[in-house]
């Protein structure tokens, strides 16, 4: 084991009655990445920040190659590089990329040779170069975030601090973001901090530690992680119509059982059973409630299902946090005595011809056409600034179309907007809710927005609070609540009036993934059993899978719109079959196919590339490996939502360049 | 040259900063010289033509002679002369007449006989300067009436007129000969807006880049705390001075304001006042979180004592000793005494040493404070 570079041991950090940290203990040799993985809250900014010496710490000891972080902070300062959480926040917008970089490179006072260097490389690595003179604030989510990285290596830092520097970025930058951290550590061998919310980048990282509420709940290298999941991963896929739901939570050995599209996820319980006991018994118990064949497999478990558990067992051992309540069966009964959402009487959920909306030159949403049937899932997935929020806030009239025209419901969203809003509930981003008032308070609030009656009111609250697993925590101040709670907090005021159309602007973002999976129940709830039409965005590329149909957007287009699974065939037939090549010393793994398959990218633990031809492929590449002296296992794997998007995006970028120049 | 390198770095960040943003760009040059002009032409306290009203019951030729000598001089505007005093009241109270003189029907027949006659006269006292003021103008015509009738009564008994009043005076004023206000205006408002401005300037340099999130990249990398003071301040500095400039070119060449003194006293002056000022506002910068935070303790404590204390509208001297306290612990109040002087009485360097020894001073322990407070950490 090489020496620690930095070191935290105990370390406490509160703000006024807020325990953000509480004990936590780490070591990173050089040249490792590490990584912080949790939610919003979780403790990991102060972490960060008490290492890049810009925060105190109450008791314990934070060290980077032996010096103290907390008592000699500018002494650490010069081998750092700190980059803040926000899309590219250490950016001054009005000065250009160069300017940027310019004024980093002074402050750190860099000199001249190393500097046009490092630089150029930079500068190429991230494509930035024909935009040197472009104002930051002009410039793309992914590109900031890509420019802000190079302002952080531009003095060549020993130690990289990187605070969520992915969240929100499409995948495509994400990629070049990770080559370039994967370059640095290869070559100089900096070590590197980072946090994230996307379980595939904590898989790249060399060692990872899961935070819950101020604490380490689980820490090792991401296969150490993953064997730590106990029971066995199942993923059931039944034939269309069928709820198994129910079912699964009724067995007794069902831990967690997570519904994806027309698949389930079961995690069993930690008994020592055989595998096939458990496959049979299971087989035994579906085929008295689904006719026909249930197909179960066996996936690689994953990070997240791994901190499911690990929080879950937390939670357990903690009863009283109300937080980590487990999700109640009562979801799959009516919300209200009626389904409201089945009653209409409408063919189309939302009808768009065309639509378009100008900011100045700058064109947000450039010609949409969008049908949604009542009671479908439809996902908007998209990076930063590709138009998914002036859509959504297009859609419910709250922003003025500057062309074509789109019925919501059966109402037009120009003309009809005051009708049009009594039938459809809106939870935006920041969950709009006001913090200073209790839940119940904020419930008031809505139903007094919207003309509810007192009498229906008060029982409308009751059933909503009981539902969605608020029960008991009326009367709390919603400032005082985990962010996963405000969440359902907001959804229960957008539904306070019983629309039958919802939209939800990111609604999980920063959310940890049980309260996601908890949210994302009640969301399949509204849409089957209310007859809820549901539009939902999101930069979760994973979470996509929940939705019915999707629609990819792009630079304000709707690329393509259809089913994950029409778009996954679609993307393979485009550019093949997705060749993955599985190894512990992945990073050598491709440097060594980097100079055959041009395509190949990092994607966790794995090398990857779409590829034609995937067998010829896939000898090729085990031939290299094996001359490398390389232990890999080369397969093929179906393609994930993530390269089915990435390759659309990538095609409609090609088909706009070829437009441009034409 | 490290230190000079960052310092420069930020320096030259916070100039193309302050160019590109419309906001900061009219907070810097517009708005000061706009606010020169509102205050320039519309903030006098000289007490001219005011509007006065005679009743005259009387009506006679002495009558009118004496409303003659109120009419000729430039201080009063004749409304009007009636014999309803109801009317007078009137017009009183409307505003349209700030004051009312009363003369009696017996005033003629009284003089003529050398009795002593009562005449009332009444003022607006809503505004107490001004009232002080016209009430020494009435004192000053009605003696001067007096000394006619004094002229003519001697001549009448063969008397010296010098005889019954021996002593005279001879006013002369230095300084403002005119007793023209702008003379005294304009410079009380040159140190103003150079106090306003440049705190306000400098109470969004710190604060805005902690609302940005940009402030970790000085928190984090290995600039020295006052190197980010150094860097932040110049280029402002330097905005300040330019404001200077162009303020005092303004006073002379559009507003003919009197000025006897030396450029380069009021100038260093000036650039170490500009210094100064910066400094207040950079230091509100560090001690709070938001714009607007900054910008309300900008006004609160600049500005308002600045206005109040300073000597702009009443000289220190006559303050009671906790106004006097409070003015010496504000810069303006010194700059107000060199630019008042260079101005006016237009003295050499050493009568202002004191002034701007204290200056430099008040500079000094504001930086030092900025440089302590200013933690390069979040919490």
């Amino acid at each position: 084991m090489p020496e620690s570079l930095i070191r935290v041991e105990d370390l406490h950090k509160s703000y006024k009655k807020l325990e953000a940290v509480k004990g936590v203990s780490f070591e990173i040799p050089k040249g490792q990445i590490f990584g912080l993985i949790g939610p919003d809250g979780a403790g990991k900014t102060s972490i960060i920040q008490c290492l890049a010496g810009v925060l105190s710490a109450d008791r314990g000891e934070v060290s980077i190659a032996g010096i103290s972080c907390l008592k000699k902070p500018e002494q650490v300062k010069p081998i750092i590089g700190y980059m803040p959480q926000g899309l590219g926040l250490n950016l001054y917008d009005n000065l250009s990329v160069e300017e940027n970089i310019n004024f980093f490179r002074e402050l750190r006072c860099v000199p001249e040779r190393t500097f046009l260097d490092n630089r150029n490389r930079l500068l190429e690595m991230t494509r930035l170069a024909p935009f040197s003179k472009r104002p930051a604030g002009k410039l793309s989510g992914g590109m900031r975030q890509k420019l802000a990285l190079i302002c952080t290596l531009i003095h060549l830092p020993d130690i990289l601090l990187l605070d969520e520097p992915t969240t929100g970025v499409d995948p495509i930058s994400r990629r070049d973001f990770w080559q370039i951290i994967q370059n640095i550590v290869s070559e100089r061998e900096v070590t590197v901090l980072l946090s994230t919310s996307y379980m595939d980048e904590a898989e790249r990282c060399h060692q990872i530690a899961m935070m819950h509420q101020g604490e380490f709940i689980a820490q090792g290298t991401p296969t150490e992680l993953v064997k730590t999941l106990r029971g066995q991963l199942l993923q059931l896929t039944a034939p269309p119509g069928n709820d198994l739901l129910p079912t699964l939570r009724d067995w007794p050995m069902c831990e967690t059982v997570v519904q994806i599209g027309q698949h389930y996820r079961l995690l069993t319980l930690d008994k020592t059973d055989d595998a096939t006991d458990i496959e049979t018994s299971l087989r035994t118990l579906l085929n008295e409630v689904v006719p026909g064949q249930v197909n179960i497999e066996h996936p690689t478990p994953s990070l997240e299902d791994v901190f499911i558990q690990h929080t879950r067992t937390e939670k357990l051992a903690r009863p009283s946090d109300h937080s980590s309540t487990p999700t109640s069966n009562h979801l799959s009964d009516h919300l209200f005595e009626t389904p409201w959402g089945k009653q209409q009487q409408i063919d189309c959920a939302i009808n768009t011809k065309n639509i378009s909306c100008q900011f100045g030159d700058f064109t947000a949403v450039d010609q949409v056409d969008l049908a949604v049937e009542p009671g479908e899932i439809f996902g908007l997935l998209g990076p930063n600034g590709a138009g998914k929020t002036t859509l959504i806030k297009m859609l419910c009239g709250l922003q003025k179309s500057s062309a074509g025209s789109a019925q919501v419901i059966g109402y037009d969203t120009d003309t009809e907007k005051r009708k049009l809003r009594h039938r459809i509930g809106y939870m935006s981003q920041k969950f709009s809710l006001y913090r200073d008032l209790s839940v119940v308070e904020n419930m008031h609030l809505y139903s007094g927005l919207y003309g509810i009656k007192k009498a229906v009111r008060e029982q409308r609250i009751g059933v909503l609070l009981e539902r969605l697993d608020l029960a008991g925590l009326g009367n709390r101040n919603t400032l005082s609540l985990p962010l996963g709670i405000r969440q359902r907090v907001a959804l229960a005021c957008a539904l306070i009036h019983q629309p039958l159309l919802l939209f939800l602007d990111e609604p999980t973002s920063g959310v940890d993934p049980v309260a996601r999976r908890q949210f994302w129940e009640i969301v399949h709830a509204l849409a089957e059993n209310e007859g809820v039409t549901i539009i939902v965005s999101t930069h979760y590329m994973d979470e996509a899978e929940h939705c019915h149909r999707l629609g990819f957007m792009q630079q304000g287009r709707m690329v393509i719109t259809g089913t994950p699974d029409q778009l996954k065939q679609q993307a393979e037939q485009m550019d093949g079959s997705l060749v993955t090549i599985e190894s512990e010393q992945f990073a050598a793994a491709f440097e060594a196919l980097k100079p055959e398959f041009s395509g190949a990218i990092y994607y966790g633990r794995r090398v990857q590339w779409q590829s034609k031809t995937p067998q010829q492929d896939q000898d090729r590449a085990a031939e290299i490996l094996q001359q490398s002296g390389i232990k890999a296992t080369v397969g093929c794997h179906p393609l994930s939502i993530e390269e089915a998007f990435v390759s659309f995006i990538q095609h409609d970028l090609s088909i706009q360049n070829q437009l441009g120049a034409a | 040259m490290e230190f000079f390198r960052r310092s420069r770095a930020l320096a030259v960040k916070e100039t193309r900063e302050l160019f590109r943003d419309p906001t900061y760009l009219g907070l810097s040059f517009f708005i000061p010289i706009l606010l020169l002009q509102l205050f320039g032409y519309g903030l006098s306290l000289d007490v001219k033509n005011l509007p006065i009203v005679f009743v005259d019951t009387n009506n006679s030729a002495i009558s009118r002679e004496y409303i003659d000598s109120f009419v000729h001089s430039e201080y009063f505007d004749l409304i009007g002369i009636t014999r309803d005093a109801e009317q007078a009241r009137e017009l009183m109270q409307r505003g349209t007449a700030r004051v009312v003189v009363e003369l009696p029907t017996n005033f003629s027949r009284d003089i003529v006989s050398g009795k002593k006659v009562a005449i009332a006269v009444t003022i607006d006292g809503s505004f107490p300067t001004r009232a002080g003021i016209i009430q020494s103008y009435i004192n000053a015509i009605n003696a001067k009436n007096n000394l006619e009738l004094i002229h003519k009564m001697a001549a009448q008994y063969g008397l010296d007129p010098d005889a019954l009043m021996p002593i005279e005076m001879r006013l002369s004023v230095w300084y403002n000969p005119a007793l023209e206000s702008i003379n005294m205006i304009i410079p009380g408002i040159l140190v103003l807006i150079l106090m306003l401005f440049p705190a306000i300037l400098g109470a969004l340099l710190v604060v805005r880049e902690k609302e940005d999130g940009t402030i970790f990249n000085l928190y984090s990398s290995p600039i020295r705390r006052w190197e980010i003071v150094l860097g932040k301040a110049a280029p402002y500095v330097v905005v300040a001075f330019i404001d200077y400039l162009i303020i005092y070119a303004a006073s002379i060449l559009q507003f003919d304001v009197r000025f006897v003194g030396s450029f380069w006293v009021i100038s260093s002056a000036a650039f170490l006042y500009c210094i100064c000022t910066i400094g207040m506002g950079l230091l509100f910068s560090i001690i709070t979180q938001t714009q607007l935070a900054a910008m309300l303790l900008t006004f609160l404590l600049t500005v308002t004592p600045a206005f109040s204390y300073s000597g702009f509208t009443t000289p220190i001297a006559s303050m009671d000793s906790l106004g006097q306290f409070i003015a010496h612990l504000i810069p303006a109040t010194y700059f107000m005494d060199i630019v008042r002087g260079s101005y006016l009485k237009g003295l050499g360097f050493e009568y202002y040493a004191s002034d701007l020894a204290s200056l430099a001073i008040y500079t000094v322990v504001i930086y030092t404070i900025c440089i302590v407070l200013l933690k390069k950490r979040i919490g």
